[in-house]
């Protein structure tokens, strides 16, 4: 069935116990996130140092999808150039769009690969990944 | 016409109705579909896809223009349609019925023909359960004439406090307006309550009757409202058309919110004059093949009658209702009762977001709506960020509540698993 493509084990274990919750100590840039047609909402605080992401808190409710989408970004993002962030982040959606896992991408995200067979939930695993562009526009 | 509202449950033959809606027959996720979402918009008969279908086969021309026999046709066709909502909803006739894109423009129509006409130290009554299509409209016009929104709170299990109307609606009040049935707690609000409180003042009042029309009986005159709204694709009829029921001398109160075409008598190149009501707020050509539509779906609730297809309803949501709260943890929004509440149920899961609960309940074929119901702050004040809502109309059946269960079954199974 497609749902085991969507609700995989490693994504729900994110889900349940989502990485990058903490605040940090200082913040560079923030944005905010909202679906309005499901109610999914995140706050991303970004910390910059010599133009590579010193920290990253990526705080927020709702689905799933969109909750292990969050936690898996802030488990890959800290130590990069915030202009490879962005290209990450690119790579991402693009993956979204194809369907085809991206191995390329760092950490727990080609998991994230199925998401492509539900349309509807493509705006989902997006929204941490916006919101964080958001925040580095705001740099 | 039979009487329809005298006729025995023992009459429902729900098979027989299924199989009048040819969307019922399709698979989603190689399940047969189990619709549940009617709240959102109905599925239609094919009597009503057909009516439609020959119009743009037949007919097909532009109302109120031509001098041709289509034109002519049309005209006609817009006539009875208007005449069919008229008697059905026993309205005063038909010239206090509006045409309009659905109920939404409907209540933008009123509130946007009040314009220029309310002031600062004037208010507007509303409540803590409204739509967004019967908030937004009203806090533009505050906004707009520095009036003050005042809101009808809630009781614990979701209706309307009315012992707060005394106080609440005032002689600076100019509008009342309240949903007839909540599409989100499913509450069947005491309108002619809020009819004589607004009319104890010399107030507008305005029903948004989108989840009501259709599902139990409705009587404009009876309700004794000034406005009243609805959406044909709610009560088994097209998409892109609703309507505006107005008292004559509530009509005419009413500036044109929209202009052009077809509601003007005298046009100058500087100026323009008004067309008779209800015209003069029909502007441009609406939704014809619609129009010639409606009148078929009048029909087929008829058929059946209001009244039977209240006590369906109630019979299927007091079924949902038990099944649902059966669950562990789950929150069951609006009251418990399903004779205070029309045909829906929102729940929120403590275990499965509503998001993945519907994706979870489409890969069983149950279509259901997740998210906030076009009600955000309703949700606010329920202290969740969204939820998802089972409603049911004519063709629902108690098999479709099992295999809701089924699925949320299936999602708490994968949402309460430790990972």
């Amino acid at each position: 069935m497609n749902l085991d493509a969507l609700y995989r084990e490693v994504i729900m274990a994110h889900h349940q116990h989502p990485a990058g919750r903490d605040p940090l100590p200082e913040v560079s840039a923030s944005a905010h996130g909202y679906n309005p047609s499901c109610g999914d909402e995140f706050e991303v605080n970004i910390h910059v140092e010599d133009g590579r992401i010193a920290g990253i808190q990526v705080d927020g409710h709702g689905c799933a999808i969109s909750q292990a989408a969050g936690s898996m970004l802030s488990q890959v993002a800290v130590g990069l150039k915030v202009e490879l962030l962005e290209d990450l982040i690119d790579a991402f959606r693009s993956m979204l769009k194809t369907g085809e896992p991206d191995s390329t991408l760092p950490g727990d995200l080609p998991v994230l690969s199925g998401v492509s067979q539900f349309p509807v939930r493509i705006k989902c695993a997006s929204l941490p990944m916006t919101t964080t562009l958001e925040a580095i526009a705001k740099l | 016409m039979t009487n329809a509202a005298t006729r025995t449950r023992l009459e429902w033959d729900s098979d027989k109705i299924r199989a009048l809606f040819p969307t019922l027959q399709r698979r989603v996720a190689e399940y047969p579909l189990v619709y549940l979402d009617c709240a959102a918009t109905s599925l239609r008969p094919e009597s009503v896809i057909t009516e439609g279908c020959n119009f743009c086969r037949h007919h097909d021309g532009n109302p109120h223009r031509g001098m041709h026999a289509l034109s002519y046709e049309a005209t006609e066709v817009y006539k009875s349609s208007r005449q069919a909502v008229a008697d059905w909803l026993q309205a005063p006739d038909s010239s206090s019925v509006v045409i309009t894109r659905n109920a939404t423009a409907a209540i933008n129509l009123v509130a946007g023909g009040l314009r220029g006409k309310l002031g600062s130290g004037d208010n507007i009554v509303l409540t803590h359960m409204e739509h967004h299509a019967n908030l937004i409209p009203w806090q533009q016009l505050a906004k707009q004439s520095g009036a003050e929104l005042r809101f009808v709170p809630l009781t614990e299990d979701g209706q309307l406090q009315t012992d707060m109307l005394p106080s609440l609606v005032d002689d600076r009040t100019r509008v009342v307006a309240v949903t007839h049935v909540s599409n989100v707690l499913g509450t069947i609000n005491p309108i002619a309550l809020f009819a004589k409180a607004a009319r104890r003042v010399g107030a507008f009042s305005l029903v948004d009757s989108a989840q009501a029309v259709g599902h139990l009986p409705v009587s404009f005159a009876e309700l004794d409202v000034d406005f009243m709204v609805f959406s044909a694709h709610k009560c088994y009829g097209p998409a892109g058309l609703g309507f505006l029921i107005g008292k004559k001398a509530a009509l005419e109160q009413l500036s044109p919110a929209e202009y052009g075409g077809d509601m003007i008598e005298y046009v100058s190149y500087e100026e323009a004059t008004w067309a008779e009501i209800p015209q003069r707020f029909e502007a441009g050509t609406a939704n014809s093949q619609a129009v010639a539509a409606f009148p078929e779906s009048i029909r087929f609730i008829e058929s059946l009658g209001t009244a039977a297809i209240r006590a369906h309803e109630k019979e299927i949501t007091a079924y949902a209702l038990k099944r649902i709260s059966a669950f562990e943890g789950m929150r069951i929004l609006g009251p418990e009762d399903a004779h205070l509440r029309g045909g829906l149920v929102s729940f929120y899961d403590p275990y499965v977001p509503p998001h993945d609960m519907s994706t979870i309940l489409d890969e069983h074929g149950v279509a259901v709506r997740a998210g906030h119901h076009c009600a955000q702050p309703l949700h606010r004040l329920l202290g969740i960020p969204a939820s998802t809502r089972a409603s049911f109309g004519v063709y629902s059946t108690t098999d479709d509540v099992d295999a809701l269960i089924q699925g949320i079954t299936e999602a708490r199974k994968l949402f309460t698993r430790k990972y």
